[in-house]
Formats: C-alpha cells, structure tokens, sequence
C-alpha cells in the first residue's frame, strides 16, 4: 500500500532522524529542566507581581501618543501585517498623513516635530561596566512635551489610532489587535497573580500550563525542520530516476501527493506526541496528589504544533516541485526567523497571523486567554493555507506529469526543466 | 581540463542562485536588524544572529549538482578527479562567504557602526562554521536536504543552548565571549573540510 510505502521511506531517510534527534534533544535540553519545577502559589508582600493588558483609557492614550511620535521621529514603524516583521518606511505624503493625526491628537504640528532635534530612541542598551564587560542600561526615550486634551474622547483617539494603523499598512502597534497588549500594560497586583495560580490548578488542571511551555519550546523546532524532510522527499524520486516512471504510472496526481502529504504530517508528528506524554508522565511525578488532565500536553500539541507542521511540509513540498529545495528552504528559512527571531515577546503578543506562537512561561495564564481568540485563528489560517498550498501543489504535479510545467517555469524563472 | 576552465564552468552553472540567495540575506539583514550608528557590541547583533546563514548557502550546495545523477554519471567519468571540482567549489564558496561578509561590515562602519577587524573575522568564522556542519554532513551523507537540516539545527541549538555550546556557540561576540574562540572556530572548520574530504577519497565516494 501507498501510504505504507511512502512510510517506510521517510521514517528510514536521514532527514527524519536528524529530525528525532532535534526534537528529542531540544525537548530534554529545553522543555525538561523547566518542567521539572513546580508551580508555586504567589507570596504575599512581593513588589512585583508582573503586568497585564487591561483596557484602561488613562494608560493606553498617553502611551499610544508617545509610541506614535517615538515612530514618526525615527523615520519608520513596525509592524506584523501577516504575522512577521515589517519594518514599514512611508512616503511623504503618508508620513504627513501620520503627522496629522499626531496634531490632532496632542496640538504639536508637522513643523515643530520635523524641527525637534533632541530626539532619542529609548530601550535597553548595552554599556562599558567600567570592568571591561557590559550590562545593559534602560535608555529613555526622549520626545517633545506631549499632553492630550481633555476633550480628545477615548472613542475618537481609538479611532485616529486605527487610521495610523491603516496608513502604515496594518499589523502595527496601534492596531485593534495589539493596541491595548502594547500601550495598556498594568502592574498585576497580588489578587491577580493568585486568581491565575488557582485557574492554573483548577482550569488547566496543571498540565495546562506545561502544555502551553511545550509547545513554545517545541514550535521553535518544528517551525522550520519539516520543510527539510518534504524538500528530501520531494526531491527523491528525481535522485533515484524514478520521476519518469511514477509519471506514467495510473494513479493519480491528488492521491500521490496528499498521501506523501499525511505521510510526512503524521510521521514528524508522532515523536511530539510522544514527546508530550513523556512530559505528562514528568509532571504526574511532581503532583502525585493532584487530579491532573493526562492528555492536556497531546492535545494542545496538536493544536499548537500540527500546523506549523502541516504549513512546512506543504511550504517545503510545493516550493521543491515548482522550483528547487533551495528555494524551499530559503522561503521557510525567512519565514521561520522573521517569526521567531525577530519578535522581542516571548510570553503574550500572540497575533491572528503568528506563524510561531510563544509563551515561554509556566505562568500567565490570563495573558494566553486574552489571546486565545487569535490564538485559535492564527491556528486554523494555518491549517487551511496549508491545505490551499497542497491544492496548488497537486496542479503544479500534474502540470509537470503533463509536462505542462515547463510553460509555467519558464514564465516564472525562464528555465525549463528536462 | 584546466583549474580555470572548472572555475569557470562552476561559477556559471552551480554557484551564482546560491550566491544570490547569500546576497539576498545580506541584503535583508537591515530589514531585520539596525545597522546604524552601533557601538562595538550591538555591532555584533546583525553579523552573528542572521548574516551566517550565507554560510549555509554556500557551503551546503557544493555537492548539490551532483545530486541530480545525469550530472553526477558524466562528472564520475570524466578524467578530472570529482574531489578536486568539489575543493574548487568549496575555495570560491569560502571566498564568497569572506567578501560578502566583508561588504557587510564595510557597509556597517559607513553606517557608523564601531567595527573592527575583529567583528570581520568573527562574522566570517561564524558563517564558515555554520555551512561546515550543513556541508559535512551533505558531504558524507550525499543528502544537501540533511545537510540543509543539519546547519539549522545547529542554528537553534544556539538559541536554545547558548554559551554551553563553548567555542562554537555562534552568537559569542554579541553575548561578550571570548573572542580567541573566533580563531578556533576557523580552525576547526578547516580540519572539518580537510576531513570529509580525506573520507570521501578513502572510501571512494
């Protein structure tokens, strides 16, 4: 049988035990040392009890402000409009555009702005220690006096922010999305800490919680090496001069390529799922006396992972059938670092389009759950994208049985293939 | 046929895509990462966490032609030994990782960016060793997919491991590391290039 075939060939390839090896070792190198602590309730009397976004007009307006000036002043702004990093230069007409709703939000016109000279970026920075080494120093940013009048309405200024938004070409800070996460930040006070610690215990029942730092630990991985093994497999029948043969063969293209597809998806699937039994059986080992949920961990790894999987094969599949596996592994490279990489957030500032979701914390429950909405979009955008991908994938496999695709190539990189 | 005939034939047919993809993420880095105005440290940020993915790029493909077996049939008969067209492509390969690299941090000090020689060196030894570990593998396994694979798990075992990784954690001028391990890491490159091809000619590959 098919399907049994193609098994055999990737479980035996050298890319599927590269693969193992990666996500064994990056869960006992990453996942296991953390999931070996227990989560503790909160003390009383500490200073601080972290943050959280709370829609609060006082805090967000002002911070909003402050962030749009910060990014007209700095020559450009950053956004996610599809989920990855977009350093976003405008025009001067769009530019004047963004300066406007400035002055009409805080009365500093364009020229006053364009002509402020002291202006700083802020953030962390990197300083001589005086001992040869460096730490890092929290430079502020330094802007001109901005003050919101009184009769600015919270409505009105929730408004303008959209329109920034729009202007910059979506996924920006003062987006829908991200505005309150970004600008609405409030310290958590004791209360709060302990209402997430009793959801954990008794919502998640525990290995919710472990299940959400599984799969941040185990995304970064399986966000990138599945499109090696889809390229290794595309590419196979042409190392082994079997193409010509399978061609002219009676089955057809769609049954071909969507078993490969489920073959490559349950075979790198698999060794997380067992993976996260070997973590729940981890976590039953600290909380003997808990009623905890086993299959907490395997559940959210197929909600989690099994699209960026679906995504990376279908991604590394398609792109090796109508170009190269160089392409392949250029297109999902970029992808994979612009996703991973770049963004500074390692728990919360999950978006409707991340490709790789974080939340490298045992803890934090709310922040997930504010998220969650997105969280289950971005999932299912990536499991139908994925399947859209195999649509095309199948057609540019026909097309070539066809020996229709060297029209297609040559439109598309004026090559043929022989 | 002659070195410069082999160079020749190499750059036009197996090595300019993979140097335009090398350049493209030379070119994409200041998307991601500023490259103005940095001091020393921050300097290090764009040459070490993205910039040795060329190395990758153009390390890992010296035995990509050979992975289509027409190719591979006609190089295994010709006179030529297949070993010497591979360190042929190997040599311009670690010449393309060093100029481009040495563009890139040319363009950084244009920048004002304070960089030195040093950031030159730890960059190109980062780059180097990372296409190593891709190339190594493709090399022996005649896989470029697991070598592909190999140099990017390499890559996020930085992220995950950091400085347990010693001399060859890649991010170790950001992170304020010695940078003696540069030269090391050079060297161990080197003697990794210098064995797969002592391998490949014992066992006649």
């Amino acid at each position: 049988m098919l399907f049994f075939k193609e098994c055999k060939k990737v479980l035996f390839s050298l890319t599927f035990l590269i693969y193992l090896v990666a996500v064994i070792g990056f869960y006992f190198t990453q996942f296991a040392p953390d999931s070996e602590r227990e989560i503790l309730p909160p003390t009383q009397g500490l200073e601080d009890y972290g943050t959280i976004a709370k829609e609060v007009p006082e805090i967000l307006m002002p911070k909003a402000a402050d962030g749009l000036v910060t990014e007209y002043l700095r020559g450009y702004y950053t956004a996610y409009p599809i989920g990855f990093y977009k350093k976003v230069k405008l025009s001067e007409k769009k530019s004047a555009q963004i300066a406007e709703i400035i002055t009409e939000i805080t009365g500093i016109s364009k020229q006053e702005l364009d002509d402020f000279s002291d202006f700083e970026e802020g953030g962390m920075t990197m300083m001589p220690d005086g001992n040869g080494g460096y730490i890092p120093v929290l430079k502020e940013v330094v802007l001109p006096e901005i003050k919101i009048p009184d009769t600015m309405t919270y409505e009105h200024f929730r408004e303008l922010m959209r329109k920034a938004d729009k202007i910059i070409g979506g996924g920006s800070d003062y987006s829908d999305d991200f505005i309150v996460g970004t600008f609405s930040l409030v310290p958590k006070t004791y209360e709060d800490a302990l209402a997430d610690y009793n959801a954990i215990i008794e919502k998640d029942r525990i290995t919710g919680a472990y299940a959400r730092l599984f799969c941040d630990y185990m995304g970064i991985i399986v966000a990138i090496l599945p499109v090696f093994a889809a390229a290794a497999l595309a590419n196979a029948d042409k190392k082994s001069r079997i193409q010509p043969l399978i061609y002219t063969r009676n089955i057809s293209s769609a049954k071909l390529i969507l078993t490969r597809f489920a073959v490559l998806v349950i075979t790198l699937m698999i060794p997380v799922i067992v993976l996260a039994f070997v973590g729940t059986s981890g976590v039953m080992k600290i909380y003997p006396q808990e009623s905890i949920d086993f299959f907490a961990i395997p559940k959210m790894a197929v909600l989690w992972l099994l699209p960026n999987i679906m995504f990376s094969v279908a991604l590394g599949m398609a792109l090796t059938e109508l170009l190269s596996q160089l392409m392949a592994v250029f297109v999902q490279g970029v992808i994979w670092f612009s996703s991973v990489m770049v963004s500074t957030e390692l728990t919360g500032g999950i978006g409707r389009f991340s490709f790789v979701c974080r939340h490298n914390s045992l803890y934090g429950r709310d922040i997930f759950m504010e998220d969650l909405g997105k969280f289950i979009f971005s999932r299912i955008f990536y499991t139908v994208l994925s399947l859209g991908i195999m649509a095309l994938t199948i057609f540019i496999y026909s097309e070539k049985r066809k020996g229709g695709l060297n029209v297609i190539r040559k439109n598309l990189i004026g090559k043929s293939e022989t | 046929m002659s070195f410069a005939k082999i160079l020749l034939v190499n750059l036009k047919h197996n090595f300019l895509i993979h140097f335009l993809i090398a350049v493209a993420v030379a070119v994409l880095t200041p998307l991601v990462f500023s490259i103005s105005a940095l001091d020393s440290r921050a300097s290090a940020q764009p040459l070490e966490c993205l910039l040795p993915f060329i190395g990758a790029f153009l390390m890992i493909p010296v035995f990509m032609p050979e992975q289509n077996p027409e190719i591979r049939d006609v190089i295994r008969s010709k006179k030529t030994d297949y070993l010497l067209v591979c360190l042929i492509r190997v040599i311009y390969s670690v010449v393309a990782v060093a100029l481009i690299t040495g563009i890139f941090v040319f363009v950084m000090r244009y920048c004002e960016c304070n960089v030195t020689w040093k950031h030159f060196v730890g960059s190109f030894a980062s780059s180097l060793f990372m296409g190593t570990t891709g190339f190594a593998v493709a090399g022996l396994s005649g896989s470029v997919s697991a070598g592909y694979m190999t140099s990017m798990v390499y890559y996020a075992a930085n992220i995950g491991l950091k400085d347990k990784l010693g001399i060859c954690y890649l991010f170790s001028m950001y992170s304020g590391e010695k940078f003696s391990g540069k030269y090391l890491l050079i060297l161990i490159s080197l003697i990794i290039i210098s064995l797969v091809f002592f391998i490949l000619k014992k066992f006649n590959k």
